[in-house]
């Protein structure tokens, strides 16, 4: 209809925000625990992703060779590996004796003793490997027996088997993660959506009767949306925000604890890179849930 | 034809309670028409089908020549526009201005902010609030707020305002001062429906009283006194 102004049906959507302060206070608190909750939430699900590809990455079976093989041929057997014959292999790392032995040395600084001993063998004693990282930690399997099989003759042996045990466990409790957490997600949402659902409800009953009033001097039914829609929407768009701002501060506040059980995981930095994406998931999520509950709410209201 | 006609209307509430029964009557352009009765006599559900926030269960109400029950649902905004409304509770908009209670008739109606401006402010002047345009409702006194309340109503030039007991929440100089914008605004040929309980108010007004008991039309006079008795 014609008759009904954009710019006037808006202002008095926002009229409606700003003057009633105390119910768009109770009204932004409330909604935004709720938009709180459902950010943990999906920031807890790419924070495990998160760490599960960190120790993911730090899995690997290393291949040792006897001291007999030259490098030549390691280096065929890698290239080998990297171009056909397995595919569950996501990278292969070569490292010759000297490295290994400059490696080690790194590893345990400069001791007498170390130096004492490998000046007493006269030569390196360590062996030149392979390391291989596979795309997924239930393939190790497959791929240390494909390893014995084809490459027997030049393989001093692997070290799965000291792996083997930990990579099982990992497995399980990684899918155990996986599973729980889309779970937890879900509920989560759920609540939280609830929860919004019923509070903008519960801040337009206070409007109910001043609906009928506006019936009466003449308003239209859309004349009484629009502006109702309008405040349902910046209630959700307020909670967003204070939301995003509580979960930035959570995140600075959990980081070092998470640092302390998972080393380097910097989650912080993680999610600094990743902050945008999940703004903008909670500020449209908080959009749409403000839509749509005012939208509900003023339907109830208004049929009569 | 009269602008209102009641042909033989009966108010059956959900509840299977008759409020009006077999009324008929008719109401001409720039009357003033003063309804009286004891309280659930009727009055209020006979103005309610008048300006079609009831429809009857029978019987046929008639807005210029026009039956209220073919109107459809989504015209009906449209056609209240015909009418203003006062009540005793004044039903102002509690987070809007005074300015803003009196504008939002004309808002809705797709006026321009500045014929708006310039219409709200002769208005207040009219019902004497302009210097309190910019208070909420409750920072106004009961006589100010009705005093908006009816600046409201005929703001937009409806044909008929609809008064329910707008006094009765009010002192007698402040109910004065109501009646006194009642009559004015008749004078201005807008028709004015007016139920009331003060006896004073409708002896002094000389105009037609229509007396109702149990949802019955018992006198109706052209110039009426507040009478109720057997
Ligand atoms: N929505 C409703 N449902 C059922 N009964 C109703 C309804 N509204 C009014 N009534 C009944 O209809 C009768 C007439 O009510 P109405 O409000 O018209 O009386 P009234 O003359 O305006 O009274 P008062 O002077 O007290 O305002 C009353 O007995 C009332 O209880
Ligand atoms: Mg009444």
């Amino acid at each position: 209809m014609k008759t009904i102004k954009l710019a006037r049906v808006m202002r008095e959507g926002w009229q409606n925000f700003y003057r009633d302060k105390w119910l768009t206070l109770a009204t932004v608190v409330i909604m935004s625990l709720s938009l709180y909750l459902i950010g943990v939430a999906v920031f807890l699900g790419f924070g495990v992703l998160h760490i599960i590809d960190t120790v993911e990455s730090r899995i690997n079976v290393s291949m040792y060779f006897d001291f007999t093989v030259e490098e030549d041929k390691i280096l065929e057997i890698k290239k080998e590996l990297e171009e056909k014959s397995l595919e569950e292999v996501q990278s292969v790392t070569y490292i010759s004796r000297d490295q290994a032995l400059s490696d080690f040395m790194e590893q345990e600084g400069d001791s007498k003793e170390i130096k004492e001993a490998l000046d007493m063998i006269g030569e390196n004693p360590l062996p030149a490997s392979l390391i291989i990282v596979a795309y997924d930690t239930v393939d190790y399997k497959k791929i240390d027996q494909y390893l014995h099989q084809e490459y027997s003759d030049y393989i001093m042996n692997t070290n799965l088997a000291k792996n083997k045990g930990v990579i099982d466990e990992l497995h399980n409790f990684i899918t155990f993660i996986r599973n729980g957490g889309i779970i937890l997600g879900i509920i989560f949402a759920i609540i939280a959506i609830l929860v919004t659902l019923n509070t903008v409800r519960m801040s337009l009953y206070a409007h109910r009767k001043e609906f009928e009033v506006m019936r009466l001097v003449g308003a239209s039914n859309l004349y009484i949306k629009i502006p109702t829609l309008v405040e349902g929407t910046l209630y959700g768009l307020a909670s967003a925000i204070v939301a995003l701002v509580f979960l930035i501060g959570t995140i600075y506040v959990v980081n070092p604890f998470a640092n302390k059980i998972i080393e380097n995981a910097n989650i912080a930095q993680f999610y600094s890179t990743n902050i945008l994406e999940v703004a903008i998931i909670i500020i449209i999520l908080g959009v749409i849930l403000g839509f749509v509950s005012s939208y509900i709410a003023v339907n109830k209201y208004l049929e009569k | 034809m009269k602008l209102i006609n009641l042909d033989n209307v009966t108010k059956e509430y959900s509840d299977g309670f008759v409020a009006l029964d077999r009324i008929s009557c008719a109401i001409d352009q720039g009357e003033f028409v003063s309804l009286v009765g004891s309280s659930g006599a009727g009055k209020s559900t006979l103005l309610k089908i008048i300006y079609a926030d009831e429809f009857p269960s029978d019987g046929a109400v008639y807005f210029g020549g026009r039956n209220i029950s073919s109107i459809k649902r989504k015209i009906l905004p449209h056609f209240r526009r015909n009418f203003g409304t006062v009540f005793q509770d004044f039903k102002l908009l509690s987070q809007k201005t005074v300015f803003e209670n009196i504008a939002y008739t004309l808002e809705v109606q797709g006026k321009s902010d500045a014929q708006i401006y310039e219409e709200v402010h002769n208005m207040l002047k009219i019902v004497g609030m302009d210097n309190k345009s910019d208070k909420y409702p409750h920072q106004i006194s009961g006589g100010e707020q009705q005093r908006v309340s009816l600046a409201r109503a005929v703001i937009h030039r409806p044909r008929v305002l609809i008064a329910d007991e707008p006094t009765g929440n009010l002192d007698p100089i402040s109910a004065l001062s109501i009646v006194k914008l009642l009559l004015k605004v008749n004078s201005f040929g807008t028709t004015v429906i007016l139920a009331t309980h003060d006896k004073s108010v409708v002896d002094k007004l000389n105009r037609r009283v229509i007396l109702m008991d149990k949802g019955r039309i018992m006198r109706d006079d052209l110039h009426g006194k507040y009478i109720i008795s057997g």
